[in-house]
């Protein structure tokens, strides 16, 4: 067959896992990366430990330095490409180049989300979402003692932490009741806020930055919703991310959340694959098409696009949320659904002394777990939730944490094991 | 790649296999010396689990398409050129998503509780130290199972 020639918007999870799908189909194809930052594929998670002063750029790479050359990928980094011309099969760079392709993949992930604040465009005020940004963020922290951070989200409360680990006073204002809510319940939430605050952090719930008062032109305060003002040098926006559909919507891709996928992530556009944060694509649990911002999500769906591009699909149930977070010290993980809803039956245990478990089972389908303080062997109840597989077992044997292969039917566990 | 693959029928939940991997990744062929106290102590990579009569040694399947790889944040957990599944410890940056998505509980945190630890197979032996270890051939190596 003739070789095909692959574009790659973007360079990040889903990027890199769509080179790493093409190759394990076809050494021959022509791969093109294209992506406006100018960096070697990097750790996006990692810029958390760049702002702490943990980390350089350079200790940030996703995939060792010869990565392209040795997966035979011409990457054009420091490029943006201006438009998708999905008729003519070819994306054109800001500096008019036309390059052609056979398939395109849509990597080019999310962008945060500016809440409407009076006051925030000018010095001081920062987003928090690539090397770029966690650099003009650690730069600003010299000289200045307090900052805010808008959003009590995964993102907001690891860029508080590692303002914190600089030396900083912080307080995180978040709009909703409770912290770190789509990822976590309110048990596991709370511990988690707990700990945060015995470290040193201010939480402020049921709150919003409404502006940013100046002097001089400089961060001198935030004002929030319910009138009172924060003292502070810089203002962290982190109230969540959209997906960035600057290139889908041109390209003729129909576009609800984000560029909706099939379970091979092409698009309706002919050719047009989407794949990580600008995706929608099937849930697992749900069926239902959803964005998944979630960096293991993004490779995988990566993954799924490139062997469908190099013509070997293979089958993809679908996303599942999942999420592992440190914060302070403390460990927490989450897999499927947060919440139960009506008819699941929730399983919730904690020791009073900072360790929580939850499970939550639909008839005898596992299909949502959450564990804080400890977490070991966790991945044994994400298998159970993406296998489907009959888990009755657990109303009787929770709260026992891990969850044991050996209490699982044995036909699974051996068909898994081996042998 | 071969896989270490347990019988559960014959495992009777000793534990040598444990202290088999703890010594051979010691960095001291003496087992007294290797778990002296004081000493920070390997995470074995295997874990044993007992339940009543029964028992069971599981260590890292070194899976065709593994899930720790494609879920890793910063890509230090990896593919070698012999095909084992393995954690460049410098890179690792503790995130734990290996934990959260390994289906075996084969991944574990490290003894300094800073990067991931598991199962690498014993690279420079025959067979793993585990399986040598085994007084009741509850362990062995199988070709391609996995």
């Amino acid at each position: 067959m003739k070789a095909r020639h692959h574009v790659i918007v973007g360079n990040s999870a889903a990027a890199i896992g769509a080179v790493e799908g093409i190759r394990s189909v076809s050494r021959e194809d022509l791969v093109t990366v294209i992506s406006a930052e100018p960096h070697h594929c990097y750790s996006r998670p990692l810029i958390a430990e760049l702002l702490a002063g943990e980390l350089s750029p350079g200790d940030l790479g996703y995939r060792p330095a010869d990565f392209y050359q040795a997966q035979g990928v011409r990457a054009l980094l420091g490029r943006r490409v201006e438009a998708v011309d999905a008729e003519l099969h070819g994306v054109t760079l800001e500096d008019g180049e036309f390059i052609p392709y056979d398939r395109l993949l849509l990597a080019t992930g999310s962008v945060p989300i500016r809440p409407d604040i009076a006051d925030a465009d000018g010095p001081g005020v920062f987003v928090f979402n690539s090397i770029a940004d966690a650099q003009a963020l650690a730069d600003a922290t010299r000289g200045t003692r307090r900052a805010v951070v808008a959003g009590g989200g995964l993102i907001g409360m690891k860029a508080a932490e590692s303002l914190h680990r600089r030396g900083l006073q912080v307080t995180v204002v978040e709009l909703a009741p409770r912290l770190l809510s789509s990822a976590f319940d309110r048990a596991a939430g709370r511990l988690l806020a707990a700990r945060a605050e015995a470290a040193g952090l201010r939480l402020v719930t049921d709150n919003a930055v409404v502006a940013v008062e100046r002097k001089a032109g400089m961060v001198a305060g935030v004002r929030l919703a319910d009138g009172s003002l924060l003292p502070a040098d810089l203002l962290v926006l982190a109230v969540g991310v959209r997906p960035n559909l600057a290139l889908a919507a041109g390209a003729g891709v129909h576009v609800n959340r984000g560029a909706l996928v099939d379970d091979q992530m092409l698009t309706s556009a002919p050719d047009v694959y989407a794949a990580g944060d600008v995706a929608q694509g099937p849930e697992l649990l749900s069926g239902e098409p959803r964005v998944l911002p979630l960096w293991p999500v993004a490779c995988r769906q990566g993954q799924v696009a490139g062997t469908a591009m190099a013509g070997q699909p293979r089958d993809y149930p679908g996303g599942l949320a999942h999420n592992s977070l440190t914060l302070f010290g403390l460990c927490a993980m989450s897999a499927g659904r947060v919440e139960p809803e009506p008819g699941d039956t929730e399983l919730a245990h904690g020791d009073g002394n900072g360790t929580y478990h939850k499970v939550l089972l639909r008839g005898d389908r596992l299909v949502g777990a959450c564990a804080v303080g400890a977490v070991d062997r966790f991945g044994i109840l994400t298998g159970l939730i993406l296998d489907g597989q009959p888990c009755g077992f657990l109303r009787h044997s929770f709260p026992a944490f891990p969850v044991r292969l050996l209490s699982l039917p044995q036909e699974y566990r051996l068909a898994r094991l081996g042998g | 790649m071969p896989t270490i693959v347990p019988n559960e029928e014959y495992c009777i939940g000793c534990r040598l296999c444990e202290i088999a991997c703890m010594v051979e990744h010691s960095g001291c062929s003496d087992v007294f010396k290797a778990l002296r106290p004081g000493r920070p102590r390997p995470c074995p990579g295997t874990v044993v689990e007992v339940e009543g009569d029964r028992a069971l040694s599981i260590s890292c399947r070194h899976c065709d398409h593994p899930p720790c790889v494609l879920a890793c944040l910063t890509g230090a957990m990896h593919r070698s050129p012999e095909g084992r599944v393995v954690v460049d410890r410098k890179r690792c940056a503790g995130c734990w998503t290996c934990v959260l998505v390994c289906p075996f509980g084969a991944v574990a945190k490290g003894p300094d509780r800073k990067v991931a630890s598991k199962c690498d197979f014993c690279p420079g032996r025959d067979r793993p130290a585990c399986v040598e270890a085994c007084p009741n051939r509850a362990l062995r190596v199988v070709e391609g199972t996995a």
